[in-house]
């Protein structure tokens, strides 16, 4: 069975995606932050990692690098739903999802998904990086 | 008494020529007195005149120039010396006045006018702010549904699969799926925009071929009781754009403007025209001005100012997000262009675009060459 870890801080957001998951059947577990995601991945490991992107403290792209640099063998999807993400003041061209995203792909995540999504994409989408189904 | 002869001598001469001869002296005298006093009665008026003229000249230029008419020129035709001298100075004099009173009066303008400057600039900073403040809210609030609508969908929609076709819940749990879907899509309108404006590349276009390829798309939309009208420069400067963005932003202002004539008979004038517009700092710039005019309902005053606002709409609800002319305005601000809005209630809206100009449209091959 293969196992995913979803970093999320909205408990909402991590329990609809673990129950999507788990329906699927996936060995699901949470974390609420990155610092946790790591000591989680250091306690058991993970095929893949769901992580968001806009979290208090660390953010999600300095967590994909500090997984990536630890746990190399790890594949990761990056999900984002926008906002003012290290934005002090309006910048049109700051706010977009896909910067985000683009910025997560760039420190190594295997595929981004922008929030929200329903379960038909984000199952499709843990298969296309875990390599079932078509690779 | 007879006896003594008395001899009498009289002696005597004729004085009447010598009489005549001193009444001649005296006349001669006389006459010889009034030319003299003809004379310098004369030689006074003449030297009085030439005198007080030219002092009646100065007094009246002196006095025009205490009442502040610092126009008259002193032209002063004397052959007296100290006068000449004199009426050279005081006109040496007023045109050093003239000087500092146009330097005052030129201060004094430039001032007025940094003062209305001011103003109008720290009204365009004020509306900017609020601009930012409503972006940065909107984008956050954005993050938010977006977080929020994770659940909603998930369960939602795992919930459906796990039901029958023809189980009771199916209908309300698909409304709610639908509604998520359309909250999703709103919020994707906003983020959409800036995505847009994070991929737009900047080149050299030519905003006439986007003008034509927009209207041809509108005109296909648009209904026939609206007539379209151009006025469009033969020669016109390159600005530097996305020609993409450039056709979303014109194609956001004809819809405005086909909505704020409410599908009612009315008019569509679209203008390009090469045009000096001073910058932010007053200082005239070569621009390229788009302006779109609409004969609709025109806004007041407090809806002009908010016109660019995100949500902000006078559409009922449904019928508009209110996103479509602070994506104008987010566009403009990308092209570093500037967008100004003129409307009056009952007669039309016009807005103005003004372009940064590159280079004459003339230059072939080397863009760089003759920058306007």
């Amino acid at each position: 069975m293969q196992r995913i870890l979803v970093v999320d801080d909205e408990p909402d957001v991590r329990d609809a995606v673990k129950y999507v998951l788990d329906r699927a059947g996936y060995s699901v577990r949470t974390a609420e932050s990155a610092m946790d995601a790591l000591a989680e991945l250091a306690r058991n490991p993970a095929d893949l990692v769901i992580t968001d992107i806009i979290m208090p403290q660390i953010n999600g792209v300095e967590a994909i690098e500090a997984i990536r640099k630890a746990f190399p063998a790890v594949r990761i999807i990056a999900i984002s739903g926008g906002g003012n993400f290290g934005v002090t003041e309006y910048q049109p061209t700051a706010i977009t999802t896909t910067a985000y995203l683009a910025s997560a792909e760039k420190a190594g995540a295997h595929l981004v998904l922008t929030k929200p999504f329903e379960s038909v994409e984000l199952i499709r989408s843990v298969e296309q990086v875990l390599g079932i189904g078509h690779a | 008494m007879h006896g003594n002869r008395r001899a009498e001598l009289r002696l005597g001469f004729d004085e009447q020529p010598t009489e005549e001869r001193i009444q001649l002296a005296l006349t001669r005298m006389l006459w010889l007195l009034a030319g003299y006093l003809a004379v310098a009665i004369a030689i006074a008026i003449i030297l009085s005149h030439r005198l007080s003229r030219p002092i009646q000249r100065l007094q009246a230029v002196s006095r025009a120039i205490s009442s502040g008419d610092y126009t008259r020129a002193l032209n002063v035709n004397t052959g007296i010396r100290e006068l000449h001298e004199l009426a050279v100075d005081l006109e040496a004099m007023r045109h050093e006045l003239v000087g500092v009173n146009d330097r005052l009066q030129a201060k004094i303008k430039e001032k007025e006018i940094s003062e209305v400057r001011r103003e109008e600039l720290q009204k365009q900073l004020r509306h900017r702010q609020r601009l930012e403040t409503v972006g940065t809210l909107a984008s956050g609030i954005a993050h938010e549904i977006n977080n929020v609508l994770v659940p909603i969908i998930l369960f939602t929609d795992t919930a459906l699969q796990d039901l029958s076709p023809s189980a009771a819940p199916r209908a309300n749990l698909e409304r709610v799926l639908a509604a998520a879907r359309r909250a999703k899509d709103v919020v994707k309108k906003i983020l959409t925009f800036s995505r847009e404006l994070d991929e737009a590349k900047l080149a050299l276009i030519d905003l006439r071929e986007v003008v034509a390829e927009a209207l041809h798309l509108f005109s296909v939309l648009a209904p026939p009781t609206i007539e379209i009208r151009t006025e469009i420069d033969e020669s016109l400067p390159f600005v530097r754009a996305d020609a993409t963005l450039a056709a979303h932003l014109l194609m956001n202002l004809f819809t405005n403007a086909y909505q704020a004539m409410e599908g009612a008979k009315g008019m569509l004038m679209i203008g390009l025209r090469y045009q000096e517009h001073a910058d932010e700092s007053g200082i005239l710039q070569p621009r390229v001005e788009f302006w779109v005019r609409d004969t609709g309902r025109g806004m007041d005053a407090a809806t002009v100012e908010r016109i660019f606002e995100p949500f902000f709409t006078t559409r009922s609800v449904g019928q508009g997000t209110g996103l479509g002319l602070s994506v104008v305005h987010g566009i403009v601000e990308s092209f570093g262009a500037s967008i100004a809005v003129e409307s009056k209630i009952g007669v039309g809206t016009t807005f103005r675009i003004f372009f940064p100009a590159v280079a004459r449209l003339e230059v072939t091959g080397d863009l760089t060459a003759s920058v306007v």
